[in-house]
Formats: structure tokens, C-alpha cells, sequence
């Protein structure tokens, strides 16, 4: 018997909510697609809970959109596309940031693994080695002002510096 | 069921103020490194050559290394793009000596199908060339016939004598690493406008070479067209080469051309010339 997408199932988050959900929501999480389609079709939660949390609301939000265009190169490189409703869903503390970041992970939720890790990597932007350093309590091991000088003399060629020649030269 | 709800945690912090970030530090040492590559590779690449290599060993590694590039790569999923990231895997330079992978300065520099040749007409005057005078020397003004796709209607203008200028390109310096300019896998595509005003005739050369890392001349495109002649509507003329079987051990291009009068003219009559470009580009069969 098939599993249609008006079916639900109850899904228990690791916070002990039972959600039910749209097995059409459900299933876009490859990797529970992939479970239920091992499993055949069942009673409600007969299987193991499966934590969900937030990542479950973001799947609810985002069940309507359309998967993105193979060619949408731009779309993933860019950063500063996240929607104003995933940017307030993301105004959370550091550890469920996190917990966000592995729940997208381990449910192989491509698109919420993509804006939670966008919205990490756009608190590194702007932002000098030290400010990193804090925002992320990093510790300084690199070597000490002799290796920092050949640090510096690496970076030179990384940067965009025209040291070939210089603005006019007579031949 | 949740492997990462029982993780041990540092002390929670509270919850952000409403703004874009939390201000309190966020413990990175939390997320699997395979994560944390995922994130910076959400990181501009300059930044990540320029600022991330020097926040800590840990994350120096992941800048120096292949891995990060390799996934910034794989997001372009044009055609060059998918060629590119084959080209990354199977043209990887060696580890020596602990240098930085030179895949991250392609992904900063992105050299492929853009003009390498700096200040092309003139708008920044004649910045960026090594030039030779001769008559009045050159000057830089509006062109007299549009240029198509010029980023700007200027020419660089020669005199009574051979006005000379030249510029040499480090391939290696705009990101190309050695594997992939020895893959045969590049073209380099050369293109160059040269025109005259209507009232006097003009001569123009064009020679372009393309130099290992002792500057050896490998291979060379030479232009010795015809003059244009006096009474020519502000004629302009398009040359164009490409080098398709590049050489092994190519590292740079040298593109340099010459232009003069043909009437003894006091003044800037001579060929005018703009736009020039050398653009690198993948072979996609």
C-alpha cells in the first residue's frame, strides 16, 4: 500500500512534540523519503522518533517552493539572498544555529543546510582576523611576527596588486 | 534519534539581541569539519585568502587546502564550470613545500573568459603599459567610430613617428595554475581595434607573444596589415588570433603593437588603438 501525500505521520521531536505533517512535507527530506520507502508503508509511530525541532517548521514554510534550476549557479553563490521569513527563523542563539546546521545535515535538507550555512559564513564577512577570532572564540596558535612576516609576504601575491609594472613606464 | 541533542556543550549563551548576528562567540569547534568547510565555502574567496588564513592553524589548513576550493567549484554548474572542477581534480599540484593550494587564487582572480589586458582604452590614461613615444608621442581621446562592447569610447592615439606600448600578463599571478596552462585543455584568445581619423593615413603592428617562465618565446601572433589610407571614414578595423595548442610551459603573454602616420603630421593623426584583450578560455569538447 503507497503512502499518498495527504497521508500523515507523526513525527516526535527530540523536545517530545509530536508533529503531524504531510507525508508531502516529509519527503523533502531525501533521507526519510528514503527510510520510508525502505520501510513500506506503516501505522503511525511504529518506528523510531525521528528529531526534527526547527528543521521541521523550515520544511513546512519552504513545502510550496519549487526546486531550484539545475543552472542556478548564482543563487548558491550568493549570500545576501535570504529570505526576510529565514532570516527572522534564524535569529536564534549559537546552539540551535548549530543543531540546525547538523539537523540539515543528517536529514539532507539541501536547502536549509545551505541558508543556515550562509548565514555562519556572513558573520565572517567584513570582518578582520581578530573580529573573527572573537565572534567565534577562536584561539591565535599561527607562528609569531617572523612567520607573520612571511604570512604577509604570501597574502601580498593573493591580492589584487598590480606589482608588474608600474604606471607608465618608458620603454 | 538525536546523536547531537546528548553532545556536551559549552555554557549556552543567551539569546541574541535582535540584530543580523548574535554578539556573543559562537563555539565553531562544535561543528564537524566537514561542516565548517561547508560554511566557508559560503565565504568570498578573497576573504578567505586574505583574512581567514590568518585566524588560526585549523583554519589555515582548510584555506591551503584543496578540499574548499574544490567545493567552491562544484557550485558552478555551467558547462565551463563542470570543466573546470575536472580540471581542478585531475591537475592538482602536487603538495610542495607546504605552499597554498593555487586553486584559491583562480577562485579569487576567476581569470577564465575575462580580459587579463589592464586599462584596454585608455580610461585610466596610460596606466598599466610600458609605453614608447615617439613624434608627439601617445595621447588618449574619444573614439571617433564606436567600438562594439568597448568598456569605454577612448583610444589610445599615436603621432608622426612609431608610438610603441606593451604590457606582459603573469598567467600564474591571474590565478592560471601551471597543470592547467599545460593541460592543452586552454586557448588564449587575442583581440585588438585599430582605426584612423578620417583627414590622414595610418600604420599598425600587432605582435603577441606568449613566454615560459625564462621568457622564452614559445609561440607569437604577428599583424602587419596594410595602412589604412587618407580619406577613410574614421575607418576601424578588428584583428583577432587565437592560440588554440598552447605549449607546454606557457606562463605569460606578451601583447604589444605600434602605431603611426603616414603623413609626417605634427600632432596625434596616427592609428588609434583600443580595446585590446586576451582572454583565457576552456575547451569544452
Amino acid at each position: 500500500m503507497q503512502l499518498g501525500n495527504e497521508d500523515t505521520w507523526d513525527l516526535q521531536s527530540s523536545g517530545g512534540e509530536i508533529f503531524e505533517d504531510d507525508v508531502g512535507i516529509v519527503k523533502q527530506s531525501v533521507t526519510i523519503k528514503t527510510m520510508l520507502e525502505d520501510l513500506g508503508m506503516h501505522d503511525e509511530g511504529d518506528d523510531d522518533p525521528v528529531p526534527l525541532r526547527n528543521a521541521n517548521a523550515w520544511r513546512t514554510h519552504h513545502k510550496d517552493d519549487p526546486p531550484p534550476p539545475e543552472d542556478d549557479e548564482d543563487k548558491e553563490k550568493r549570500t545576501d539572498n535570504i529570505s526576510v521569513w529565514d532570516q527572522e527563523f534564524l535569529k536564534v542563539d549559537q546552539g540551535t544555529l548549530f543543531e540546525l546546521i547538523l539537523a540539515a545535515n543528517y536529514l539532507d535538507v539541501k536547502g536549509l543546510l545551505d541558508v543556515t550555512c550562509k548565514s555562519v559564513a556572513n558573520m565572517v564577512k567584513r570582518k578582520t582576523p581578530a573580529e573573527i577570532r572573537k565572534t567565534f572564540s577562536i584561539k591565535n596558535d599561527l607562528p609569531g611576527p617572523c612567520g607573520g612576516a612571511q604570512v604577509r609576504k604570501e597574502n601580498q601575491r593573493c591580492e589584487e596588486k598590480w606589482n608588474v609594472m608600474p604606471d607608465s613606464v618608458t620603454l | 534519534m538525536g546523536a547531537w541533542a546528548s553532545r556536551g556543550r559549552a555554557a549556552r549563551v543567551p539569546a541574541p539581541q535582535p540584530e543580523s548576528e548574535p554578539e556573543e562567540a559562537l563555539d565553531l569547534s562544535q561543528l564537524p569539519p566537514e561542516l565548517l568547510l561547508v560554511v566557508l565555502s559560503h565565504v568570498p574567496p578573497r576573504t578567505l585568502l586574505g583574512r581567514c588564513r590568518q585566524v588560526c592553524r585549523g583554519w589555515r589548513a582548510l584555506v591551503d587546502g584543496q578540499a574548499l576550493w574544490l567545493l567552491i567549484l562544484a557550485r558552478d554548474h555551467s558547462a565551463t564550470g563542470r570543466a573546470l572542477l575536472h580540471l581542478a581534480r585531475s591537475c592538482q599540484s602536487p603538495a610542495r613545500n607546504a605552499r597554498p593550494c593555487p586553486l584559491g587564487r583562480f577562485c579569487a582572480r576567476r581569470p577564465i573568459g575575462r580580459n587579463l589586458i589592464r586599462n584596454p582604452c585608455g580610461q585610466e590614461g596610460l596606466r598599466k603599459w610600458m609605453v614608447q613615444h615617439g613624434g608627439d608621442g601617445w595621447v588618449v581621446e574619444e573614439n571617433r567610430t564606436t567600438v562594439p562592447g568597448a568598456p569605454s569610447q577612448t583610444c589610445f592615439v599615436t603621432s608622426f613617428s612609431w608610438c610603441r606600448k606593451k604590457q606582459v600578463l603573469d598567467l600564474e599571478e591571474e590565478g592560471l595554475w601551471p597543470e592547467l596552462l599545460d593541460s592543452g585543455r586552454i586557448e588564449i584568445c587575442v583581440s585588438d581595434w585599430w582605426g584612423a581619423r578620417h583627414d590622414s593615413g595610418c600604420m599598425y603592428r600587432l605582435l603577441v607573444q606568449l613566454l615560459d617562465a625564462n621568457q622564452t618565446v614559445l609561440d607569437k601572433f604577428s599583424a602587419v596589415p596594410d595602412p589604412i589610407p587618407q580619406w577613410n571614414n574614421n575607418a576601424c578595423l578588428h584583428v583577432t588570433h587565437v592560440f588554440s595548442n598552447i605549449k607546454m610551459g606557457v606562463r605569460f603573454v606578451s601583447f604589444e603593437h605600434w602605431g603611426q602616420d603616414t603623413q609626417f603630421w605634427a600632432g596625434h593623426y596616427g592609428a588609434r588603438v583600443t580595446n585590446s584583450s586576451v582572454i583565457v578560455r576552456v575547451h569544452l569538447s
